[in-house]
């Protein structure tokens, strides 16, 4: 979810026809986008755009072309798309196949940079480099001062160790090693070549070094700086498709502010989804065929075909009978890529209609509501231990593997750890309430005693015959802490608690080193163990830091429902 | 006026007895005489009397405020070893001795510069001597001083000769150890008597402290009770605190939005919190390379075990919905779809997993209309802090059926903002969910928090539902209940949802939610 930063007038501007929003907040409906108030310091305004598949509106002139088409009511067309190449060229390189295959650029001319515009340029270039092209792995952007270039441009695999130049941001020669392992850029982006005996450059015919894709332009020719007005724009990657999506997005952007697109055509010496030779910007086709129906049947409209047709022009959507009877032909736009089913187009009829036009309806269909069996043995141990007296707890399911192995004298057998914590607090999933009820005794000491404490909620225990390895266990775990509190008090709670749910729970001894030696009990049902009983050994409470003898009950609750049925 | 008769129902067999000792006695008393002559505790004339005083029976007679030395926990300190001036001495006693040696410096500089100035003690070469025929009678004498004061918790001038009082005085104004530990204060002493109402009260208080204050078994049982007198209570006493069985306010606030969705028809799911990638993500049409899938997002593992099941053919035509559409009439996600990475277990992160899952479990009668929701623990790679508990309940469900569209949702989602969270106003904004599409977000007016995003949800894409046979339309909808949660029960850190701190929860109110 990207926010972007945008100038309000520059913004207004780019929309035309003197648009002065009452609120802004309806038309950023049409792009999904919220309104988040100025940049505390910039000064800007923060709009953030929801919609993670639509990269064409992450700029003020991408979501002023969304608000445009609506009031004009128009879809409109860009040259861009349609100009005849003007002769120069990239070429690409065999070798780049197994490195960084695709590569697309185009020429613009126009009004010269300002510094807002290139900072506008940079945010867009950014945004489509993190957020669309996954950090720069599949889709990242360079930008030129295109007089300095000698074309055809090169789009050449390397050893690294081959070739040097002077990148954006340092005074002296790096070869390209060099640059990943020192330039800031190179240590952030590394990665994305990791393992790769070869790596991408890109040269003019002069062999003058545009830069080091995706890693870091060279300052001589890869520092765009206010006043240029003729700019070599470039995208490589590993999918093309996503690599002439982000060239078309960055081309009619460019256009909209008055700019002069001349597309390019990039060779390759072998075959790509679109050909040896493609061109940027591309007029990328994407449409699907909805059924006439669909449109008010999922929407719950009554809208006629002309109506939708009107509709979708004004979403900037091309549509056209379908192949078939009674469907149509919704497209996007060449700078629009996201349409993978007609619910698609659906939804850009929902938009563009407004859903708070949709007149809110309940459901019509009955159907019975209801727990599932495990909750309603859960609502009903609930239910007793507070009748006798007990306070709910509810704690977390993440706990630290200490608290769940040594500050019990338990092994960690039964323990499922997290493979990635991000702290050591919160490392492992809790195989017993125990520890969340010492903990709340850890906290408590001030509160007058008796203390009667007890959860029914989830842990998760290891049990490699599951099919997850584990099982995520119903508990009740009950605590009490008082001067004379001993196995009998829970002793009895158990016999209380069993003769209502109606099952027969015997004891039988259990050796744990969080009882102490001959005051610990296993739960038994049906032969199978069910739980634990005991006093809990002193150096157990010292752990906890727990003055007062206290005793545990724990109990699992899935058997029981499968007891009774 | 106060009713004489009223006040004598309530009038306490402690207050009945205080009055008639002060009755009887000529003097003004204070309230260790009264326990005296009244045969109780000094704290229960103390008690007794400020209710009397209270109800303007009894009033001051005599206030006054005596002062006293003591000594303090320092002072102490010194009666059982030495003060510092005579602790320099004993250790100069066995030699010259450097500043270092005299002991941790801040306790004993003051004394050594008094010491000093008094000619005691001098100094050479950075070393301190003991001076020849010193007088240390003034030092002695304190140190006999503190001693005396540490045999009692308080002396009165009375208690002390003239000279001691004079010094104790003095040092008990010097600030910090200079004051060797003597502190002063004063007592107050008050004197009691009754008045005009207090001895009307007393003079007709006679049965009173006869009256009885409990029915017992036995009076019952020899028909006793027929002869006594019951107390009339006073009705303004603050009952003792009970403490009882009570279930979490974070819980039941939970059960009541359960009880709601129950009402509304819908069935709940439950399933496990370590999830497959499959059921957490893949099934719910999230591209492998979908951001929010990362390293940094979710919770894997320890030993990325894989599940070793996965149910087919659904897993089959989820993964072809992913690379090339399937047979769910869309083109997909055109990537090769990773099997094996399907297959990693994680820690739940949406309890749209569990709708994934109840997609699943519909068999042979995958149409059949139905309503069904979860309230799952989630998990989530995220600092905790003030906004994001370690784990945290996410409440969600689905609705299936031939003739549901996104209106039913928008009605579904108005229902849950009137009923569940008191929505005073409520509108809907175009939302972004990768499994859902179209997708709307709710934003509703809250009577205390103003306006919040209620909740999203949309219609589940034909890519999620077909791979399980699925052609009919379903809901998907999920709310945001969570701040709600906290202004309802006073907090305003996440985190305190699950305080595991007693006192904190039984301060906790639970608002009873419709």
């Amino acid at each position: 979810m990207p926010t972007i930063l945008v100038d309000l007038d520059d913004f207004y501007a780019l929309v035309g026809d003197g648009y002065q929003p009452a609120r802004i907040e309806d038309d950023l409906e049409l792009v999904k986008g919220e309104f988040k108030g100025p940049d505390p310091t910039t000064g800007r305004t923060r709009i953030e755009l929801n919609d993670t598949n639509r990269p064409d509106l992450w700029s003020a002139a991408g979501i002023a072309r969304q608000i445009r088409a609506r009031r004009r009511g128009q879809v409109e067309s860009h040259a861009a798309f349609t100009a005849a190449p003007g002769g120069k060229k990239i070429v690409a390189d065999a070798r780049g196949k197994d490195v960084r295959p695709y590569v697309a650029g185009f020429i613009a001319r126009g009004p010269a940079v300002t510094e807002a515009s290139l900072a506008e340029l940079i945010q867009s270039q950014e945004k489509l480099c993190d957020g669309y092209g996954a950090k720069r792995k599949t889709v990242s952007v360079g930008i030129y001062r295109a007089q300095k270039i000698k074309f055809p441009v090169h789009y050449r695999m390397v050893e690294p160790k081959s070739a040097k130049f002077v990148p954006l941001g340092m005074d002296d020669d790096l070869d390209l090693a060099q640059i990943l392992e020192q330039h800031p850029k190179g240590r952030e982006y590394a990665h994305v070549l990791a393992g790769k005996p070869l790596v991408p450059l890109l040269q003019d015919d002069a062999g003058q070094i545009l830069s080091f894709p995706p890693i870091i332009n060279s300052r001589a020719i890869g520092e765009v700086v206010a006043g240029d007005a003729e700019l070599f724009v470039e995208a490589t990657g590993t999918d093309l498709r996503s690599v002439l999506l982000v060239e078309n997005i960055l081309a009619v952007d460019l256009e909209d502010r008055g700019w002069t697109i001349e597309p390019m055509v990039v060779e390759y010496p072998f075959d790509t989804p679109f050909g040896r030779e493609v061109r940027a910007p591309y007029p990328l086709v994407n449409e699907v065929e909805v059924p006439d129906a669909d449109f008010n049947r999922l929407l719950g409209g009554a809208l006629s075909a002309a109506e939708i047709a009107k509709e979708l022009k004004a979403y900037g959507c091309h549509t056209a009978p379908g192949k078939a009877a009674g469907r149509t032909r919704v497209a996007t736009q060449p700078y629009r890529q996201d349409y993978m089913h007609p619910v698609d187009a659906i939804e850009d009829l929902a938009v563009v209609v407004g859903v708070n036009r949709l007149e809110p309806v309940w459901p019509e269909r009955f159907t019975p509501g209801r727990l599932a069996l495990v909750t309603l043995v859960e609502d009903k141990a609930r239910e007793l231990m507070i009748g006798l007296g007990f306070e709910e707890i509810i704690a977390n399911v993440l706990c630290s593997k200490r608290d769940v192995t040594e500050r019990l004298h338990l092994d960690g057998a039964q323990v499922v750890a997290i493979e990635n914590p991000m702290s050591e607090s919160y490392a492992a999933l809790r195989p017993t309430l125990l520890a969340s009820l010492l903990a709340v005794e850890e906290r408590s000491a001030k509160t007058a005693y008796p203390h009667r404490v007890f959860e029914v909620g989830e842990a998760v225990v290891r049990d490699a015959d599951q099919n997850h390895h584990s099982r995520t266990e119903p508990l009740l775990g009950a605590l009490v802490a008082h001067p004379e509190a001993r196995f009998s008090d829970l002793h009895s709670v158990l016999s209380y608690v069993a003769f209502y749910l109606d099952v027969t729970i015997d004891l039988r001894p259990l050796d744990r080193g969080c009882f102490l030696p001959g005051r610990g009990a296993e739960l038994v049902l049906d032969g199978h163990a069910v739980g634990m009983l005991g006093e809990l050994h002193p150096a157990v409470l010292e752990r906890w830091g727990v003055k007062m003898p206290a005793s545990y009950l724990e109990l699992r609750l899935a058997p029981i429902v499968t007891v009774q049925g | 006026m106060t009713d004489l008769a009223d006040l004598l129902t309530t009038l306490h067999p402690l207050e009945a007895k205080v009055l008639r000792a002060l009755d009887g006695t000529d003097a003004a008393a204070g309230e260790a005489r009264i326990a005296e002559l009244a045969g109780i505790q000094e704290a229960q004339a103390r008690m007794a009397s400020e209710w009397l005083l209270a109800k303007a029976a009894v009033e001051v007679a005599s206030e006054d405020s005596t002062p006293f030395v003591a000594l303090d926990e320092t002072g102490q300190q010194f009666a059982k070893d030495a003060i510092p001036e005579l602790a320099i001495r004993r250790k100069l006693e066995q030699g010259p001795a450097a500043m270092a040696d005299l002991g941790d410096a801040k306790d004993l500089s003051a004394a050594i510069g008094a010491l000093k100035k008094q000619g005691l003690i001098t100094v050479a070469q950075g070393k301190f001597t003991l001076a020849e025929q010193a007088d240390w009678s003034v030092i002695e004498a304190d140190q006999q001083l503190v001693a005396k004061l540490a045999a009692s918790q308080r002396f009165f001038e009375s208690d002390l000769a003239a000279a001691q009082w004079k010094r104790a005085t003095e040092l008990a104004g010097k600030a910090g150890k200079a004051s060797l530990g003597i502190k002063r204060g004063e007592q107050k002493r008050r004197t009691l008597q009754l008045t005009a109402l207090g001895k009307d009260l007393a003079a007709r208080a006679g049965d009173v402290a006869d009256e009885v204050s409990q029915l017992t078994p036995e009076m019952l049982r020899d028909g006793s009770w027929r002869n006594v007198k019951f107390r009339a209570y006073n009705l303004q006493i603050p009952p003792p605190r009970s403490t009882g069985g009570r279930r979490h306010p974070y819980r039941e606030f939970l059960d009541a939005v359960r009880r709601k969705l129950i009402s509304f028809g819908f069935e709940e799911m439950r399933g496990p919190i370590v999830e497959s990638e499959f059921w957490n993500n893949d099934a719910l049409f999230m591209p492998q390379f979908h951001p929010a899938r990362a390293i940094h997002d979710v919770y894997f593992v320890e030993g990325t075990p894989r599940a070793k099941d996965l149910p087919e053919p659904a897993a089959s035509n989820v993964a072809a919905a992913h690379e090339n559409g399937g047979e769910t009439g869309s083109i997909g996600w055109r990537y090769g779809f990773d099997r094996d990475a399907t297959r990693r277990l994680i820690l739940r992160s949406q309890g749209t997993a569990l709708s994934a899952r109840q997609l699943g479990k519909l068999g042979d009668l995958p149409n059949r209309p139905g309503k069904y929701f979860a309230i799952a623990r989630c998990f989530r790679f995220d600092d905790v802090d003030a906004t994001h508990a370690p784990d945290f309940f996410q409440i969600e469900g689905i609705v299936l059926g031939e003739e549901v569209h996104l209106r039913h949702l928008l009605g579904l989602m108005k229902l849950f903002g009137l009923e569940i969270a008191r929505a005073e106003e409520m509108y809907f904004t175009p939302g972004y969910f990768p499994f859902t599409e179209p997708s709307v977000e709710a934003h509703m007016r809250h009577p205390k928090i103003g306006w919040m995003e209620l909740g999203g949800g949309g219609i589940f894409r034909p890519e999620v539902t077909k791979p399980f046979g699925i052609d009919v339309p379903v809901i998907a909808w999920g709310l945001g209940l969570d701040r709600m949660a906290m202004v309802a029960l006073g907090i305003d850190d996440i985190r305190d949802l699950f305080s595991p701190d007693l006192d904190f929860l039984r301060s906790r109110k639970s608002p009873i939610l419709g």
